[in-house]
């Protein structure tokens, strides 16, 4: 169901609650098929009720999924080899 | 050089001003206390909480400037939508909304980042374009800028008058309109969807470099991407916003 | 496994060509856009198991998270 795609952008905010730095722009690394890129280039999957799911553009390997349900968080980064930010600021 | 997030916390907005645009979109204009200020591109995520305690949220573009003192978010009103109604047609001015924002980095743009600007929008998907073109406007820069906006009829060219007048005013933005579904009598823009011919018509050429945002329904962003890299603009520099299948 | 709706191929907005139905279980059990099918001698968490969904799902006993 391609219609439902979103970019990473439409992720921000969810993974805000966690991330202490603005996520889209880091950069990935994928553990199925190696493209580096930024999770702002990813696509996002939102499951109503269920949660979220970034996917690698080039090989649909799902690099982070996200839910939360009874008050907890859960982040499942087992999609990522590594993910890679500059200096933070301040 | 990323930047570290401000604890991004759900707070209240006051609505000062509900302004219809076209008659199936309107615009909230919000007051924040404490606002820190926001980049051309992000968005806000905003929930509603029913007596019962059943939430929904969802992301609006913020189509003000980083300039201006209130906020705007341009809704599209979904008949079958969870929020949207409630946002077109119940809310007032003097009203609370909750919400957190601004959010995003990687759909962004400001005066520094530098241009050509291409700007291709499908329906509501003009309104973080919408930001990005008031933002040079207000902050007195020429970037030169393009903007291809897809609207079914000339009565739904959301910001119809404004971007006419931003044109006229300022020679850096140029702008063309598609039709697709219905239009006046002695219409002169074009009367079909977007296609790779347009494209190539409207677009900076590759070799200029410029800089690409493209934002509305999924299938509409992921048409226009695809054509402009066909076409020989850089992948990195086309970014995209989807706005999911019924584009908001 | 359903494939057909009402006579006509099962759309891909409802999960077709081919989806799990399970009826006794909460309706997210029901994976769509189904590839292919393991059966296995144990039991291994899921998509969504292994995020705090419960394991089972009956409706019946709310089981809708770990530890319900």
């Amino acid at each position: 169901m391609d219609e439902l795609r979103l970019d990473g952008n439409a992720a921000a905010g969810v993974l805000g609650e966690f991330f202490s730095f603005e996520v889209t722009t880091a950069h990935y690394a994928c553990e199925g098929c190696g493209r580096v890129d930024q999770i702002g280039a990813a696509m996002v999957y939102e499951v109503r009720g269920l949660g979220t799911i970034v996917r690698c553009p080039s090989c649909d390997n799902a690099l982070i999924r996200l839910a939360h349900n009874r008050g907890r968080h859960w982040i499942d980064l087992r999609g990522i080899r590594y993910l890679q930010v500059p200096d933070v600021a301040g | 050089m990323a930047v570290r997030l401000r604890r991004i916390l759900w707070r209240l907005a006051e609505v000062t001003e509900v302004v219809a645009e076209t008659p199936r979109t309107k615009s909230l204009l919000l007051e924040v206390p404490g606002w820190e200020g926001h980049k051309a591109g992000q968005h806000v995520d905003v929930r509603l909480t029913a007596e019962d305690g059943y939430q929904a949220q969802r992301s609006y573009s913020i189509a003000s400037a980083p300039e201006d003192e209130r906020l705007m978010l341009t809704v599209d009103r979904l008949g079958d939508g969870e929020v949207s109604p409630y946002l077109t047609d119940v809310l007032m001015a003097g009203d609370k909304l909750e919400f957190r924002g601004p959010i995003g980095g990687y759909f962004t743009w400001e005066v520094q980042d530098g241009g050509p600007l291409l700007l291709v929008g499908g329906g509501s998907g003009i309104a973080p374009l919408m930001a990005m073109i008031r933002h040079p406007a207000a902050a007195g820069s020429g970037v030169p800028a393009r903007l291809l906006y897809s609207s079914r009829s000339y009565e739904e060219i959301i910001y119809r008058e404004e971007l006419e007048k931003l044109a006229s005013r300022d020679g850096a933005l140029e702008i063309f309109h598609a039709l697709t579904r219905s239009r006046p009598g002695g219409w002169a823009g074009y009367a079909r969807r977007i296609d790779a011919e347009m494209l190539r018509e409207v677009s900076w050429p590759a070799n200029e470099n410029p800089l690409a945002f493209v934002c509305g329904p999924t299938s509409f962003v992921e048409g226009v991407a695809d054509a402009l890299v066909r076409l020989g603009h850089d992948p990195a520099r086309v970014k995209t916003e989807r706005f999911g299948p019924t584009g908001g | 496994m359903a494939y057909v709706y009402d006579g006509e191929p099962l759309e891909p907005e409802h999960g077709g060509p081919a989806r799990l139905l399970v009826p006794h279980l909460y309706f997210w059990k029901s994976a769509k856009w189904v590839r292919g099918l393991r059966l296995t001698t144990y039991d291994v968490p899921g998509f969504w198991e292994s995020l705090g969904y419960h394991n089972y799902g009956d409706p019946w006993r709310e089981q809708r998270y770990w530890g319900d």
